[in-house]
């Protein structure tokens, strides 16, 4: 007789091809594209901002595969490293660079993504005006083509409210332009007690030219959780 | 990691001569360069040198010390005929054989990944001895850890090094009668005081080209440059060579490096053509009044990107020292067929991530935008949550530690929303649009230096989770940060 757990081997085959095709937010997918994932833009249902854990869970997946990863952040927030070091991301081997606005972070991203050293470039720019010019971002774009690697703008099109971001942004924003092969939106919403539902939403996909969407549940922080 | 071991066929020219005559075995015999009394003496048997004959003596001169001496010539092809037969015999025992381009007879074999044939190097070199010795050459082989060492370690007799250092120590103090100098340099470096390797190191290197000449500077590049580029196995392909004669003899640099350029781009469209890699690549340099001059360029491994050779050359050229003009530059170039290189490709497929390029690039940031710029996270045991961190400067970045992603991370743990955490937290003036959603947390402050409380927060700020604290000594609500 069969014990529970075993599963037919033509079944997990079949499971894998259906997998393997579909849509994942993971490095592999984003692997030499620029690519834009936003919060808070108007019209998108209500959901609290989900940036930081989807770029977590694409910084985890760069690790797993020996990727280094690096993140650049214009703003004087950063993430909170033991949460980090929660979802399983070695801290050790993320290299911060810290400027002062869009223009450097692109700037520091150009030279990164040069050096050919990194699979995964984040860019932080929820608390600042993300005013990158479409050639920069072209620019940008080829590199990271060239070294096979991510390069993801985290942006925020909600009016900001950090002090940092005050003094030079004013109202609503819009997002980076037509260059970027990927946009995506994440939120998370609460499910139960300590538990969230993260949903990451592309609604521009260059290469596939369709749109998807990516769910993962997740537990909250300490305290919330 | 690869261990070179270096075979060296002992009296290599001698013992050809002496299988071809078999009979001369009990003789005093001398290997000559030419068949006439000026001819040079090469080699020596025992017998000969207990006779009289020396190295650098004419022929005739030894004929009156030895009547009896025999002599004879041995050409450079059947030189070559019988390093190829070597060459195949040995690829018997070794993945890669690569032939010592100065010392005819010496190789280089690759010992490593040969643990599940032998039981130890030892046993490895004393099967390859005996095949050797089946062809009949009787030879000397060194397990080492560079190309030098264990062609140091070869020529004495040294069977085995522990370690790098060992090598190193060892072969800086070895007598200068190992490298393969030509007699007259040996005569009047012995005349300078000059008796060990280091010694020989230790002079100027524009010196050893302009007073020994060329083999003499070809072997000190041997003994001072420290060649780690890995073995190279010589698969049998075709030579490739170009020369062009310029106009007027080059003096300038920059015009001799487009003229070599060009031969080069040449060079290397042929390899594609032929569907060959390029291997090495030797320069030959004509001047109008000085010996011509050879430089030997060799990448890490057999390659046709037009980019690495020029980068190679380029590099080579700025230290190349030009003494007069250049009258005639002729390139050739030493290739492997395609099959060879491609199954190197296999394992090319991913991007090779340096982090030696990252730090030069943190370095340039530094100098942009200032020292802080570039940093790494370091955790501490702290309460407060702003103080469970620093951020430490950071040099060179690290690959990411498989081990600890694997284990906090195995794929059925779920993940957990990540806090955003201001550098400093903002006072909030109004709390009138918050929902509470979870505490307080009471964190205790430093209470020898009058630190209060903390009570933390999670709060609902519409669609916003924003994390915030009462300090209790202040009496003000701060923004921590937010969950995102």
């Amino acid at each position: 007789m069969i014990s529970h757990g075993v599963v037919r081997a033509r079944t997990l085959l079949s499971d894998q091809t259906a997998k393997s095709d579909a849509p994942r937010w993971c490095l592999a997918e984003l692997c030499g594209r620029l690519c834009e994932l936003v919060t808070g833009s108007a019209g998108v249902d209500a959901g609290s901002s989900a940036l930081l854990t989807a770029a977590a869970q694409l910084m985890a997946d760069a690790q797993r595969m020996g990727e280094p990863v690096a993140w650049i952040c214009a703003a004087s927030a950063l993430f909170f490293p033991p949460d980090l070091q929660s979802n399983g991301i070695d801290l050790q081997s993320v290299a911060i660079v810290r400027v002062a606005d869009a223009q450097a972070a692109a700037q520091a991203a150009d030279q990164l993504l040069r050096s050919g050293c990194f699979g995964l470039v984040v860019i932080d720019l929820s608390a600042v005006e993300a005013a990158i010019g479409d050639a920069v971002l072209g620019r940008l774009g080829g590199l990271a083509r060239t070294h096979q690697a991510a390069v993801l703008f985290l942006c925020n099109l909600e009016p900001v409210t950090t002090p940092a971001a005050a003094a030079t942004a004013d109202g609503n924003r819009s997002g980076l332009g037509s260059i970027v092969s990927l946009r995506a939106h994440a939120r998370s919403r609460a499910l139960t007690t300590g538990r969230f539902s993260v949903e990451i939403e592309v609604s521009k996909d260059k290469r596939r030219g369709i749109v998807w969407r990516w769910t993962e549940t997740c537990d909250g922080p300490p305290g919330l959780s | 990691m690869v261990r070179p071991a270096c075979l060296s066929i002992i009296q290599f020219p001698l013992q050809i001569l002496l299988n071809a005559h078999p009979e001369w075995s009990s003789q005093a015999v001398v290997v000559v360069s030419e068949d006439t009394p000026l001819g040079v003496i090469l080699e020596t048997n025992r017998a000969a040198r207990e006779a009289g004959a020396q190295r650098g003596m004419r022929y005739s001169v030894a004929l009156t010390v030895c009547p009896a001496l025999q002599a004879g010539v041995v050409g450079g092809d059947v030189l070559q005929q019988q390093i190829d037969g070597c060459i195949t015999v040995l690829y018997h025992y070794t993945p890669h054989v690569e032939e010592c381009s100065f010392d005819p007879g010496t190789f280089w074999l690759d010992a490593s990944g040969l643990g599940a044939l032998y039981h130890s190097p030892a046993q490895w070199v004393a099967a390859v001895r005996r095949a050797m010795q089946k062809i009949g050459f009787f030879c000397r082989i060194c397990v080492g850890f560079s190309r030098f060492g264990s062609y140091a370690g070869a020529k004495s007799a040294t069977r085995l090094f522990r370690s790098s250092a060992q090598e190193r120590r060892w072969a800086q103090s070895a007598p200068l009668t190992l490298l393969p100098l030509p007699p007259r340099v040996e005569q009047r470096l012995a005349q300078l005081g000059i008796a060990t390797v280091g010694d020989f190191c230790a002079l100027p290197r524009d010196g050893i080209r302009n007073r020994f000449g060329i083999e003499a500077d070809t072997v000190y590049r041997f003994a001072v440059e420290d060649d780690t580029v890995p073995l190279q196995g010589d698969v049998p392909a075709a030579e490739l060579a170009g020369s062009t004669r310029p106009v007027t003899p080059v003096r300038d640099r920059a015009q001799l490096l487009a003229e070599i350029e060009a031969l080069l781009l040449d060079l290397l469209s042929q390899t594609i053509v032929a569907g060959l890699y390029l291997q090495q690549l030797t320069i030959e340099l004509s001047f109008e009044d000085h010996a011509p001059q050879y430089e030997v360029l060799r990448p890490a491994t057999a390659e046709r990107d037009a980019a690495v050779w020029l980068r190679l050359l380029r590099l080579r050229m700025e230290d190349l020292n030009v003494p007069s003009g250049v009258s005639q530059i002729a390139l050739q170039g030493r290739t492997v067929n395609s099959a060879a290189a491609a199954q190197t490709d296999l394992f090319s497929s991913k991007v090779k991530r340096d982090p030696a390029a990252a730090a030069r690039v943190f370095a340039h940031l530094r100098a942009r935008f200032g020292n802080g710029v570039v940093c790494r996270v370091a955790l501490q045991q702290q309460h407060r949550p702003d103080r469970q961190f620093v951020l430490l400067p950071l040099d060179r970045p690290a690959l990411p530690a498989a081990a600890a992603v694997s284990s906090a991370f195995d794929g059925k743990r779920h993940c957990r929303l990540v806090r955003r955490i201001y550098d400093s937290a903002i006072e909030l003036k109004s709390r009138s649009r918050l929902r509470p959603a979870a505490g307080p947390f009471v964190v205790a402050g430093r209470w020898w230096e009058q630190e209060s409380e903390r009570h933390y927060y999670y709060a609902y700020c519409g669609r916003r989770i924003v994390w915030l604290y009462y300090d209790s000594g202040t009496r003000r609500w701060m923004q921590q940060g937010t969950v995102e």
